[in-house]
């Protein structure tokens, strides 16, 4: 059973927010307004989030694009009470929208605050409506998402595969966000696979997780930036 | 009856003032169900929830609103159980607010959730693993057990009121509630019973649906939620809080159905002290819950405890302490603000300070997240607070018909209180008080005058003289008793004798016969009462009363096992004895 990874080296990446859009733009992500966003009502699945040490004059800032951590404990899928949120075969932490009750017991458990609610019924500019992806469904008013590591795309490509009539080969099926990136920062791919990059990247004496000292596991590795 | 007629006020007439509250209360209600349209129809887009502030105002009130049901029926199953006598008149106003939270309470989970249309799911799709299920299944068996808990000692009330109304449509309905009430001994033995089994039931499910409630929290890894106290923290301070609403509704009802013969200072004052001891508890679970973060100084913990502490939350963290512990021990400790006034006003303290609790304990746990996230701020909007005023509004409407469908103390319960509570709290105090338990051999006079049947009347008059008592027994050569013989027996000789002239001549002219009317008619064997009423030396005071009073006589002979002469218990013994105690 295939593992899926993603590994974010922060030597390279820019924060130049391309993986933002792009995945505000594949997964069909609602805009907010800058009102609502003022009321951190924005969903933003992935975010740049900035980690800023030490004092002026002296001060330094990391920049951390930050997807889902898809833990293989995770915190979220323990608390649903209507398994509306749970870990999938392939360790994706999935998000079932019409069954989710808007309870916001994931979203409050998640250590990573990664889960978004949807305040509003969604709504889009009128020249975005029709260029929605067609892919990924929109999600009504009143219950949970968050980022699936575009498993859209997963299956899109097992189709295809299946089509060909051959297995799914590395670089099948990659997340809109790694695609984009254009520092070629991210990497993603199936880290039981001993031949993909991931496998290696994630054994990199650079490599960490976010708070791995809770014990969540996580399947997002940063790469540490040198010094 | 003429008492009570007082307790069935509110029931006879509805009175104007009721009508004013009550239509202000249904506007605040109808002003909060607009509220809550607009939430549904606009989605809590419309609160002042954000990201990563996702609870707020009714995750707080439903803590807070369960946390008050906590006192109704626990307070009033453990009076029960421990046979505090003084609980009679308190504890339907006290279990009727426990399951009217507890709706209000669930409630606010439904104006939380994003979805209530799908509010089934949880038993389609239920997780027995989440603790909101634990939630679910906890509150709905306390609310159940609550119900029948307050139904139960309605029963016999119900059936008062089924004999008492006059109209139709009222006396139907009372009719079907009161299902076939008769009185009977069997039908008290039975309800008496299922009082009792569920008193004893419903103190466990109290207990877990906070401590369920707190696993809520507890059972996340997020930063001062996390924690093994929060069971038993939040049991106290729902206890502590409900002690406070009971006092605070047992004020008003007292004041407006002028109820200041059943609900007395001293209710208050015990509840009072009980409010105190949950007071001191609160402050103790909460300092231990606050230095052990202080004391490990955990970076993510530590920014949450500053928040409260230093930060933005902490002018509600400080008024909560002041509410909860620093108003409520001044005004309690103190002598001259003891009174109902005084625990009113601790009580409405302690009510907001135990809000602010439950708010202090929620969001600033989700503002301050673990990644460097801008941290979150909430301010509630016009349908939180609308929804919030019209909870309690909801509550007082409620609370209110019910009081005007039955009476908000029992009757039937006060009424058997005053018939036989004074003899069962002298039955109870003599199990365990040493030297209560008063016997016929510990106040008997042992040195005991009496006569053998040869004796003669004369002479028997002579004791009673001298000795100044009012009988003697007689008893055989072996000291068994076989006779008394009373004043009565003389005196009725006596004056039987005081008519017949012929013997008085025949005594006096023949002694020779006189001898013979002795031996005939004038001994104690021949004019005593025979066999002589007996107890032995182990009979208790309360049986010797009631052997006095049921035969009708003055004093009883106390025999040994073998029914010899022992003692004699006189009227005067039982007066002194009575004294004693």
């Amino acid at each position: 059973m295939a593992k899926w990874v993603m590994v974010i080296d922060l030597d390279k990446c820019t924060a130049c927010q391309a993986c933002v859009v792009a995945c505000q733009v594949e997964n069909n992500i609602p805009i907010a307004g800058p009102d609502e966003t003022e009321r951190q009502r924005i969903i933003r699945w992935m975010e740049i989030i900035p980690f800023i040490y030490g004092e002026y004059p002296d001060v330094r800032m990391r920049l951390l694009p930050r997807p889902c951590m898809q833990c293989d404990n995770p915190p979220c899928t323990k608390v649903c009470p209507v398994r509306a949120t749970m870990l999938g075969p392939e360790g994706i932490v999935a998000q079932i929208y019409p069954r989710c009750i808007g309870c916001r017991y994931c979203t409050s458990a998640c250590p990573y605050t990664v889960k978004y609610f949807n305040w509003h019924t969604p709504s889009w500019p009128e020249e975005m409506r029709n260029s929605l992806n067609p892919d990924v469904s929109v999600r009504p008013a009143g219950v949970v998402e968050k980022c699936t590591f575009c498993i859209h795309r997963l299956q899109k490509a097992r189709e295809k595969a299946a089509a060909e009539g051959r297995q799914l080969r590395e670089g099948d099926y990659i997340p809109a966000c790694v695609q984009t990136c254009p520092s070629c920062a991210m990497y993603f791919g199936d880290s039981e696979n001993p031949k993909s990059i991931v496998s290696d990247l994630i054994k990199s004496p650079r490599a960490f997780r976010l708070l791995e000292e809770i014990g969540t596991e996580p399947k997002v590795y940063y790469l540490s930036e040198g010094q | 009856m003429e008492r009570e007629d007082i307790l069935f006020k509110p029931i006879d007439r509805p009175g104007r003032k009721f009508y004013i509250v009550a239509g202000i209360m249904s506007m605040v209600v109808i002003w909060a169900f607009y509220a809550y349209i607009t939430e549904l129809r606009n989605g809590l887009g419309v609160t002042g929830l954000n990201r990563p502030v996702f609870w707020g105002f009714y995750i707080t009130n439903f803590v807070f609103f369960i946390g008050i049901s906590h006192a109704g029926t626990l307070i009033s199953a453990v009076l029960r159980i421990t046979n505090a006598e003084w609980r009679k008149s308190i504890t339907r106003s006290a279990e009727v607010i426990t399951v009217l939270v507890l709706g209000i309470g669930v409630m606010n989970i439904l104006m939380d959730l994003g979805r209530p249309d799908r509010v089934l799911n949880i038993i389609k799709y239920g997780r027995f693993q989440s603790p909101l299920v634990w939630d679910l299944i906890s509150i709905t068996t306390y609310l159940t057990a609550s119900i029948i808990y307050l139904y139960l000692p309605l029963i016999p009330d119900i059936a008062l009121l089924r004999d008492r109304v006059k109209d139709e449509p009222r006396k139907w309905f009372y009719n079907i509630l009161s299902i076939g009430w008769k009185g009977t001994e069997e039908q008290q033995r039975i309800l008496n019973g299922a009082i009792a089994i569920m008193a004893i039931l419903v103190i466990p499910i109290a207990v877990s649906v906070h401590t369920v409630v707190s696993y809520v929290f507890a059972m996340t890894i997020q930063p001062m939620w996390h924690s093994a106290i929060f069971g038993p923290y939040f049991v106290v301070g729902a206890i502590f809080s409900g002690i406070a609403a009971i006092i605070i509704i047992m004020a008003i009802i007292r004041k407006v159905y002028h109820l200041e013969d059943y609900l007395r200072p001293v209710h208050f004052k015990n509840l009072g002290i009980l409010l105190f001891v949950m007071a001191c508890l609160w402050l103790y679970f909460t300092l231990n819950e606050y230095l052990t973060t202080f004391y490990a100084a955990e970076p993510v913990q530590m920014k949450v405890f500053y928040s409260k502490f230093t930060g933005r939350y902490a002018h509600l963290f400080w008024l909560m302490v002041i509410t909860c512990f620093v108003i409520p021990a001044i005004l309690l400790v103190n002598k001259r603000t003891r009174t109902i006034s005084g625990m009113v006003a601790a009580s409405i303290s302690i009510t907001i300070g135990m809000w602010l609790e439950r708010f202090i304990i929620i969001v600033p746990s989700l503002a301050n997240p673990r990644l460097p996230y801008e941290r979150g701020i909430y301010f509630p909007t016009w349908v939180e607070w609308s929804l919030m005023a019209g909870c309690f509004a909801l509550f007082a409407l409620m609370y209110m018909v019910f009081t005007k469908l039955f009476p908000i103390v029992s009757v039937w319960e006060v009424r058997e209180a005053r018939e036989t509570g004074l003899k069962e709290i002298r039955e109870r105090v003599k199990e365990y008080l040493p030297g209560m338990e008063v016997l016929a051999k510990n106040i008997m006079s042992k040195e005991v005058i009496a006569v053998t049947p040869e004796t003669t009347v004369e002479e028997i008059g002579r004791l009673l003289a001298s000795h100044r008592i009012s009988g003697v027994p007689v008893i055989d050569a072996d000291k068994r008793v076989i006779g008394v013989v009373s004043e009565s027996d003389v005196i009725f000789r006596e004056i039987r004798h005081e008519f017949t002239l012929v013997e008085r001549l025949g005594n006096i002219i023949l002694p020779e016969l006189r001898r013979e009317g002795e031996r005939s008619g004038n001994t104690a064997g021949e004019i005593m009462t025979s066999p002589a009423i007996t107890a032995e030396e182990e009979t208790s005071l309360t049986e010797l009363m009631e052997i006095i009073r049921e035969k009708k006589i003055k004093r009883i002979v106390i025999v040994d096992k073998v029914g010899r002469l022992a003692g004699i218990v006189s009227r005067i013994d039982i007066v002194k004895a009575i004294e004693r105690i």
